[in-house]
Parts: C-alpha cells; sequence; structure tokens
C-alpha cells in the first residue's frame, strides 16, 4: 500500500497528460480531494453524523443518489447531494470503501 | 525515513530539484523537503496544514503559525453569550496536529518577505518557504466609525467577532445589564464574516434575557436592507419565539459612537441609546495580507486563483477563508474555510511537483445557527467550478434551508463542531 502510494504522484502526472485516465483508480487524487470534503462533517469514529468510513461502494452511491432524487429523507443531505455528479458521487464512494482511518 | 526507491520517485516527481531551489537547511540523512508555511490555525489554516501535512508525507516541511496557545471557535461562540455554553466548550488545543506531521510555532508573523520568500516572526527566527498559506481571518476597520478608535471605546463597544477574550467581554456586559435595558447589535455592510452570525447573536442575546431579565430589548441595527441569510427563519424567531423581545432596523449603516451617552449614529437612521452596544465594525483580510500584498479588492479582500486557492498578485502565496473575495454566493464560514484548505493543500502539494491541480474541485457549506439553547436551524450550499467563467457556482437545485428549527438540528450542529474540530486539530 505504501508503495503504491508513493507511485501515485507520477502514476497521476502521466494520467493528467494522457487526459481522461485521471480517475484511474490507482492515481486518484480528485476523489482523495472530493471525499476531503466530507470529512467536515463525516469524521471516520461515526456518531451522530454517521461515518463514512467502511462502507461499501455500493450503499454508499446507492444512500448518496436516494438523498438526491428524494427518495430518502434528511435535513443537509438531500440538499448536498443535489449538487453532486455522478463521477463525484461514484468515486467518493469508492474512496470511502477502501480509506484509511488516518 | 526516505528509502532509496522513494527519493527515485519524488525526483521524478520534480519536487527535488525543486527543495533544493529554495536553498533550505538540508538534514543529514534525507533529501531535502520543500517548505510550506501556513500562518493562522483557524479553519482554513490549521486544515490546510494538517493536509498538507497528510498528503504530503515526506515531501513537505509542514509549519503553522498561530499567534494563539488554543483555538476558539467562532462557530458556537454565540452560545457561550447566551450562557448555554462556556469557552471552554469551542476551545481546543493545537497540540494533536504535531502527531499529524505539523510543527506549530505559536508566534505571531510580522511580515512576508514575498522576494525572498520568507516569513517574519515576532520572537523567532524568519521562516523560508517554498509554498505559503495565509489564512489570516480578519481586521477591522475601526477608523471608519467616528468614536471607535481609542482603546476605551472599544472596550465599550466589543465587536466578539473573533472568539475569545472579546466574547467574554461582551457576555459580562450583557450579566451586568439592567433587567429592561437595551442591547444593540451593529452589522456592518456585506460582505461580512459570518453572514448569519448576528441575527443568530440576536437570538441567544434574547433567549438569556426572556428567562433572566424579561423586560429587556434586542435591536439588530442592520447596515443591510435585509436579513443576510436565513432571513424567514430568523424572522419567524423574533416574531414568534422572542415577540416583544426582538426589534430589526434595517439600512442602519453605523458612522459613529459616543461613549459618554452610549449612543450609535447612522448614515440615514436615528439615534440609538443601549446599555450593551456590540459593534461589529466593518473589516476585510487580517493585517499579514496586507503586509504580503495580496489584498486586491476594496483595499478589503483578497482574489484568488479558485483552483489553487494562489493569489492572483503574489506568486506562490495561497489566501483562504473569510479574507479572499469570495465566489457567488460562498458564504465566509469556517466550514467553507476548512474547504478552501482541502483544495489549496492538494494544489500547493500538485505545484511543488510539478502537476496540474485538480482541474474538477467542488466545495460544500453547512452552516448551522441556534435559535435557543438548543434547537437550530441549517443552510447548506453546494459550489461547483465552472471552467469557463473560472469561478465556483452554486448547483441550480441544490442547497436549500431548514424548514424549521428543530432539536434534531441542534444535535447536528454540535455534532458537527465536534468532527470539523477533529478534522482540522486532529
Amino acid at each position: 500500500m505504501r508503495l503504491l502510494r508513493m507511485l501515485l504522484p507520477v502514476g497521476a502526472a502521466v494520467f493528467v497528460a494522457s487526459g481522461a485516465g485521471f480517475a484511474a483508480a490507482n492515481g486518484d487524487h480528485r476523489a482523495r480531494e472530493w471525499a476531503a470534503g466530507c470529512l467536515g462533517c463525516h469524521q471516520p469514529v461515526g456518531g451522530t453524523i454517521p461515518r463514512l468510513h467502511r462502507q461499501s461502494r455500493d450503499e454508499l452511491v446507492t444512500k448518496f443518489r436516494a438523498y438526491r432524487d428524494g427518495r430518502q429523507s434528511g435535513t443537509v443531505m438531500p440538499q448536498l447531494a443535489k449538487g453532486y455528479t455522478d463521477a463525484q458521487i461514484d468515486a467518493i464512494a469508492a474512496w470511502f470503501a477502501t480509506a484509511p482511518a488516518r | 525515513m526516505m528509502n532509496r526507491a522513494r527519493r527515485r520517485i519524488v525526483a521524478a516527481a520534480g519536487l527535488l530539484p525543486f527543495a533544493a531551489l529554495a536553498g533550505c537547511a538540508t538534514p543529514r540523512t534525507s533529501v531535502a523537503r520543500a517548505n510550506v508555511v501556513v500562518v493562522g490555525g483557524g479553519y482554513g489554516g490549521a486544515t490546510a496544514a494538517r493536509y498538507a501535512a497528510l498528503w504530503g508525507g515526506d515531501a513537505v516541511r509542514v509549519t503553522l503559525v498561530e499567534r494563539d496557545a488554543a483555538f476558539v471557535s467562532c462557530p458556537l461562540s454565540n452560545l457561550v453569550l447566551g450562557g448555554s455554553k462556556s469557552l471552554a466548550d469551542i476551545t481546543r488545543p493545537y497540540a494533536l496536529l504535531a502527531r499529524h506531521g505539523v510543527q506549530v510555532v505559536h508566534d505571531t508573523a510580522t511580515a512576508i518577505d514575498v522576494e525572498r520568500r520568507r516569513v517574519r516572526l515576532a520572537r523567532g527566527d524568519d521562516l523560508p518557504y517554498d509554498r505559503l498559506i495565509l489564512s489570516p481571518g480578519i481586521d477591522f476597520f475601526f477608523d471608519r466609525i467616528k468614536g471607535l478608535a481609542s482603546e476605551e471605546a472599544r472596550a465599550q463597544f466589543p465587536h466578539a467577532w473573533q472568539a475569545g477574550p472579546q466574547t467574554a467581554a461582551l457576555r459580562r456586559q450583557l450579566e451586568a445589564m439592567r433587567d429592561g435595558g437595551v442591547f444593540a447589535i451593529s452589522i456592518p455592510r456585506s460582505p461580512y464574516r459570518c453572514p448569519p452570525g448576528p441575527y443568530e447573536r440576536a437570538c441567544q442575546a434574547a433567549w438569556y434575557f426572556q428567562r433572566t431579565k424579561p423586560r429587556s430589548k434586542v435591536l439588530v441595527l442592520d447596515g443591510n436592507e435585509e436579513v443576510q441569510s436565513k432571513k424567514a427563519l430568523f424572522m419567524k424567531a423574533w416574531s414568534e419565539d422572542y415577540k416583544g423581545i426582538v426589534e430589526y432596523r434595517p439600512d442602519c449603516v453605523l458612522t459613529e459612537v459616543d461613549a459618554k451617552t452610549r449612543t450609535a449614529r447612522f448614515e440615514i437612521a436615528d439615534d440609538v441609546r443601549a446599555d450593551v452596544l456590540n459593534v461589529i465594525p466593518p473589516h476585510g483580510a487580517g493585517a499579514i495580507a496586507r503586509n504580503a500584498g495580496v489584498i486586491t479588492v476594496n483595499d478589503q479582500w483578497c482574489e484568488v486563483d479558485f483552483l489553487t486557492f494562489e493569489s492572483k498578485k503574489v506568486p506562490r502565496v495561497h489566501v483562504l477563508g473569510d479574507a479572499i473575495q469570495v465566489a457567488p454566493l460562498m458564504p465566509k464560514s469556517g466550514h467553507m474555510a476548512n474547504q478552501h484548505g482541502k483544495v489549496a493543500a492538494a494544489a500547493v502539494l500538485a505545484a511543488l511537483a510539478g502537476q496540474p491541480p485538480n482541474p474538477e474541485p467542488v466545495l460544500n457549506n453547512t452552516c448551522y445557527s441556534y435559535i435557543n439553547d438548543r434547537e437550530a436551524v441549517h443552510v447548506a450550499s453546494v459550489h461547483q467550478y465552472d471552467p469557463k467563467q473560472q469561478t465556483y457556482l452554486t448547483v441550480p437545485g441544490s442547497g436549500g434551508l431548514s424548514v424549521a428549527k428543530s432539536a434534531r438540528e441542534g444535535d447536528y450542529g454540535l455534532a458537527w463542531a465536534q468532527s470539523i474540530w477533529a478534522d482540522m486539530l486532529g
């Protein structure tokens, strides 16, 4: 894992150069940054505000889309979910599914 | 620390030549790290420092310069004024940041040499930087209000718009006020730090008066033509929960205060005499931003490239939080500063590695205001980067407000605070 992370900057540079491949699973700094945007509220320990860490990718995508599409009620999340693209939702969910706890 | 394979990789990514150019002290056993210096340990700066260290790993040395010994949160500080929270409840140490690879220097940055790329400290040595992140918060234009320049006047009319001793001072004045007294809050013209904050403050004071000195009044003297945030929710609270206690007056642009008679004077509106007068003066980016030469708008705010938060004026200096010239509908909030901090940290690391920044940053904002000691309302928004306009735009149909105040959202607000403090401080 550590070796993989070391390789990421180089890999990311190559992907940027080649355009669309940036979001590939192995070098995705965008996913890391987008996911970081959730951590202000959703800390790894969970509690009153549920954790996103260690939930499956499918489960997170399903929940997020349910908020976005009005099938799941809530306070803040139905409003925030409408602001994210499908690509962002997928990348964020994938990141949390395998995220280190820090 | 750094093995041979890693050195090769860092070099390939462009960090090594960069760090060598910077001329920073080279540890004997390792390659030179790039120096990232963050000035200001609030919601923006502490977050940027932590994430720069987390994501930068061995490639960077992250130093946070912070004047105060502990972090005191502006969000929730109105509850200290209302008496349902203490200053200790909203105070957190900086000590945990060291565990996350951030060196915290408790000192005041007095000057920035943008040519030699050094931060001058009041007590210690200069700090060299490869990239500087300024999260300077705000400083006040006291001289724009006649009668407010002297130390005595400022002590008599606390702003409490930076949490800490100012919060305690205003709380003491509210406690000492007679029953039947008038507490007036003067709000500057937008944009100002924390758009809903003054209105939440009115609710908290009213909640306190209702229970302890019920004949007292809260007068909201707004320098704007209407309530700037969560308008319907606050108006409802004032007309129902705090009927007869809170009075709202728009278009009250403060021009003068008279310490002897405790009188506020305005551009047009009638004079107001108050027992306790809370003046939130007009303000702009903190003084160190002025010294660095990054203030570019109205002598007040700092324009930045929204992909990187790098100053539009001074290269290698990034600016965060309330100090920036905001994008449309972007609030000057602690939550937003935390979001800025992450985008800036990632962009700084990318720049040091010779890589482009994330081309699609997205920011969110969630802000709770307390109507009383336990019920809150929120406003939320999502801000996607628009490459054509090179700014952040809110997504149509996203974001919004609470339907009504609730204890559930009061619980979420407290949980939000615990989360974001852990996110920024460890």
